[in-house]
């Protein structure tokens, strides 16, 4: 008789002793005769982060020597560039870019500081604030207080796999007879992406070891049933003036979009965030276009703060009233966005969608990172 | 498709406290999302310098704040619903009001303050009029772009304060009003505007700096050592920030600097002091450390002289007025209609009434026989007429309810006692309503972010019970009993939370 519920672990295919930058880390799920339970997966191992060829030394109670960071909302996230995600009977089901940017919006419009000290949260590496992020700097062995092992995470990924809901109230089991086996990729991020902050130097790296994808999963049931999943579309273009029109095709039907901006001369810095949800400067109008056509949905130009950001806030989910747009960080540089909730799904494979910022001054060259919301019915 | 439309209040701005009410015309062809809807007040806050710069206008920090019985800013945190003092929703096919509540302010921030927790209130707080201390312990005010890096100027944009219609009206919290059936709808509001006596604003990180960012670290420059000789026009913070937004500098703020001009050449060394005014035109932020530059020098150096012990201070803006000029609707209209052929839901209705000033209150009050939660609210004058709060120490030991002469509780419900909490979390669950905070103390924007609403601030006092549905009107009995030296009970709120059933 089969166990009525297991739990997987799987080593990636391409196995290595460590992993860093720019690697594909391939994991195959495979649960024959079972059904994968979606949302129970997690991706799981040890961080290393080094800098001058040397473990970044454990720090005692005081304040922190070493000023290497990584996003504290996004945690070890951070180290995740893109997943793609395939079945082996439908192909690829989802190719989700700019991964960890869009777990830093998530996390800014559903969560604040207190909740990243939630153990769900700490297990993925995530704090409150930047000041107090001992987790780059190991953890003290149990009998050697002198010795800093690596930091041991486990997170779950916001992919395909991960955001299903129930179809009928038939249950969130996938049947492997419906979909074969099922490959993970994860594509590793480049360090100056993951790693900022005045000690970052092109010695600093990070390292995960010991990787491996867990899940769990129940008997087939021989139930057909079907489970609808949130994917993403991701899209990054330049903003170079100060009016700014961004026309997208999407192939596929979209409940909204979320966008958020960095600057160009931060990203891929050392010193900076390539990660920072930055305030669009001096933003005067907004407007997003279904056809290029303005009398749809919004039939006014957005110029308020407040309703920039709570069309963002709307368009991230309605779930929660804790976020970070508090004001004093918007000025800081953080958890700023623009975004539309459609109020249902939209095809845009059929008509262009446009959204259009104009700012009243001049700006450097910014870089919009656009995220679509869609779903697909596995 | 759903549209998203505004509509222009029926008078025209500008609004004070002399011109305070607001109607709205919803128009009857569809229906409409009331949850996703609000109120947008306008306005705009104009400042003056005392001593203007050639450079430009200076560009101050500030927070809106309640005024207190004595007529000055008080420091509580209030929720934008406070403005709206009194509202009404008619239609044309009924008779009656829809809704007329009056007071919403006093009830709504009193509920606001059962139903939601501190990270609620900071989650909201992008949109507030009245901003709280957040991480790092400052304030950024509505409407103002404050940039902290960089040399683009900070603006004073308009301020605009959402007031969701679900924060005054029950009907607020329905996504399919039926206009279609009920026929043109007005929204008729009551604005607490009045400058001198209740909405005004204060200057934050103004001449008492120190005092309002709470850390003397932060107003230190790095010294400028003999030999660095022409003018100075950047300075360096001492204090290095790990992040960008404790920093307290904006591009456009005014500075007092004093500094010690020491000429080493003399023996002993001579010292002269400086104190200037300098407007900030650019800061950079590098490595933690921030950098200013001043739009004129703040002196010039020979090479034996240096300049040590540099500090700063906020500078008063010399007037400042603030000029609500526009107030609109903005309605979601649903795209697809939902049949309906009644409309049932639940609204407050409000009797007013004083104890002039007595130690123990008992009055009996006529209550519509569909009333089923009974709120108490008690005002406190001190505080401006808005919170029910006790600011003369603990003034109410107990109070006591009865329907019908029957007892609701077996003894008085003396304040904070557990049975107290049990009656708050009763009420609030009968009126569908989720507790999420059992702290007495009201938020005050003056204390650090960490102990905002820790003991210090006045407790608030919930009184309140659900009630029996009885055929006909009952009669309420209410009973305060206030401290024998403190107590003393005034203004007091009654607000029945109704059932109401239309046929459409």
């Amino acid at each position: 008789m089969s166990a009525p519920f297991l739990y997987h672990s799987v080593e990636p295919e391409n196995s290595k002793a460590t992993y860093t930058e720019y690697d594909n880390v391939d994991f195959v799920m495979n649960f024959e005769g079972r059904k994968l339970v979606c949302n129970t997966v997690r991706l799981e191992g040890l961080l290393r982060v080094s800098t001058q060829g040397v473990n970044l030394p454990l720090d005692g109670a005081g304040a922190i020597t070493t000023k290497i960071f990584i996003d504290p909302s996004i945690g070890i996230h951070s180290v995740v560039d893109s997943i793609q995600t395939s079945v082996l009977s439908l192909g690829s089901v989802e190719n989700f870019n700019g991964y960890a940017r869009y777990v830093g919006m998530t996390e800014d419009t559903t969560t604040n500081n207190n909740d990243m000290c939630n153990s769900e949260n700490l297990s993925e590496l995530k704090f409150p604030m930047l000041q107090i992020m001992p987790v780059l700097h190991g953890e003290v062995a149990r009998n050697n207080a002198n010795l800093n092992n690596p930091n041991s995470f486990s997170f779950k990924p916001q992919f395909i796999l991960n955001t299903a809901s129930e179809v009928n109230g038939q249950g969130l089991g996938m049947s492997f007879n419906k979909t074969g086996t099922i490959r993970v990729v994860f594509s590793l991020t480049r360090i100056n992406d993951v790693l900022f902050g005045p000690d970052v130097d092109n010695t600093t790296t990070y390292q995960l070891e010991n990787l491996r994808l867990v899940f769990t999963s129940i008997p087939e049931d021989g139930v057909k049933n079907n489970t609808v999943h949130k994917v993403k579309y991701h899209i990054k273009q330049s903003i170079l003036s100060r009016t700014t029109n961004i026309s997208s095709n999407i192939p596929a039907k979209c409940s909204g979009v979320s966008c958020s901006f960095i600057t160009q001369a931060k990203e891929n810095t050392t010193g900076d965030n390539s990660y920072n949800r930055e305030t669009y400067p001096d933003l005067q109008e907004l407007q997003f276009l279904f056809n290029n056509n303005t009398n749809e949905y919004i039939t006014y130009q957005i110029r308020d703060n407040d309703e920039v950001l709570l069309r963002y806030l709307l368009s991230m989910g309605k779930t929660s009233k804790h976020n970070r747009t508090q004001l004093t960080e918007l000025s800081g540089k953080h958890s700023y966005g623009v975004g539309l909730d459609f109020q249902g799904m939209i095809d845009l494979s059929t008509q262009t969608f446009n959204v259009v910022l104009n700012s009243n001054s001049d700006i450097q060259p910014m870089s919009i990172h656009l995220y679509f919301h869609s779903m697909v019915e596995v | 498709m759903n549209r998203i439309v505004k509509h222009q209040s029926v008078q025209s701005g500008v609004f004070n406290g002399s011109k305070n009410l607001v109607d709205f015309d919803i128009m009857d062809n569809t229906q409409h999302n009331f949850k996703n809807s609000y109120v947008n007040l306008r306005g705009n806050v104009n400042t003056t310098d005392t001593t203007p710069r050639a450079f430009g206008k200076a560009v101050y920090n500030y927070n809106f704040k309640w005024i207190d019985g004595t007529g000055a800013p008080s420091n509580y945190k209030f929720t934008n619903e406070a403005i709206i003092k009194n509202a009404r929703l008619t239609c044309d096919t009924q008779s009656a009001p829809l809704e007329d509540i009056r007071r919403s302010d006093v009830l709504r921030i009193q509920l606001a303050h059962f139903t939601s927790s501190d990270d609620d209130v900071y989650g909201q707080s992008y949109k507030d009029i009245s901003q709280g201390r957040t991480q790092g312990d400052l304030i950024v005010g509505l409407g103002l772009d404050l940039v902290k890096e960089g040399s683009r100027m900070s603006k004073n944009n308009e301020v605009s304060v959402q007031i969701p219609l679900n924060k005054f009206l029950e009907l607020g919290n329905m996504e399919n009003f039926p206009t279609n059936k009920l026929g043109k709808t007005r929204l008729h509001l009551e604005l607490n505007l009045d400058q001198e006596k209740k909405l005004s604003i204060s200057q934050f990180q103004g001449s008492d700096m120190a005092g309002d960012i709470g850390n003397n670290d932060y107003l230190l420059f790095d010294d400028i050592p003999a030999g660095s000789t022409g003018d100075v026009e950047t300075l360096t913070l001492t204090q290095e920030f790990v992040d960008l937004k404790y920093s307290p500098f904006w591009v456009g703020q005014l500075l007092e600097i004093t500094a010690d001009k020491v000429d080493t050449a003399q023996t002993p060394p001579t010292t002269t002091a400086i104190v200037v005014q300098r407007m900030i035109t650019n800061i950079s932020y590098n490595n933690q450390e921030i950098t200013i530059t001043l739009d004129e020098s703040l002196t010039t150096l020979t090479v034996d002289e240096e300049l040590i012990d540099i500090s700063y201070n906020g500078v008063n803006w010399a007037t400042a007025s603030l000029e609500w000029s526009q107030c609109e609707l903005v309605l979601e209209e649903n795209g697809a209609s939902v049949d309906m052929d009644e409309l049932q839901y639940a609204t407050y209705k409000n009797e007013e009434d004083n104890g002039n000033g007595l130690t123990t209150f008992s009055r009996q009050y006529n209550v519509e026989s569909e009333c089923f939660n009974l709120y108490v609210c008690l005002p406190d004058s001190a505080l401006g007429d808005l919170w029910s709060t006790m600011t003369g120490g603990i003034q109410y030991d107990s109070y006591r309810i009865r329907s019908d002469n029957v007892d609701l509780t077996d003894r008085d419900i003396e304040v904070y006692s557990a049975l107290y909490n049990d009656r708050i979390a009763m009420t609030l669950l009968n009126a569908n309503l989720q507790l999420k905070s059992l702290n007495p103390y009201i938020m005050d924007v003056k204390n650090a972010y960490y102990n905002n609403r820790i003991r210090g601030t006045p407790p608030t006092v919930f009184l309140g019970n659900p009630l029996p549905q009885t055929p006909t009107n009952k009669l309420v009995q209410l009973t305060i009993n206030g401290d024998s030296t403190l107590g003393v009970v005034n203004s007091v709120q009654l607000y029945k939370q109704v059932f109401k059933s239309i046929k459409l």
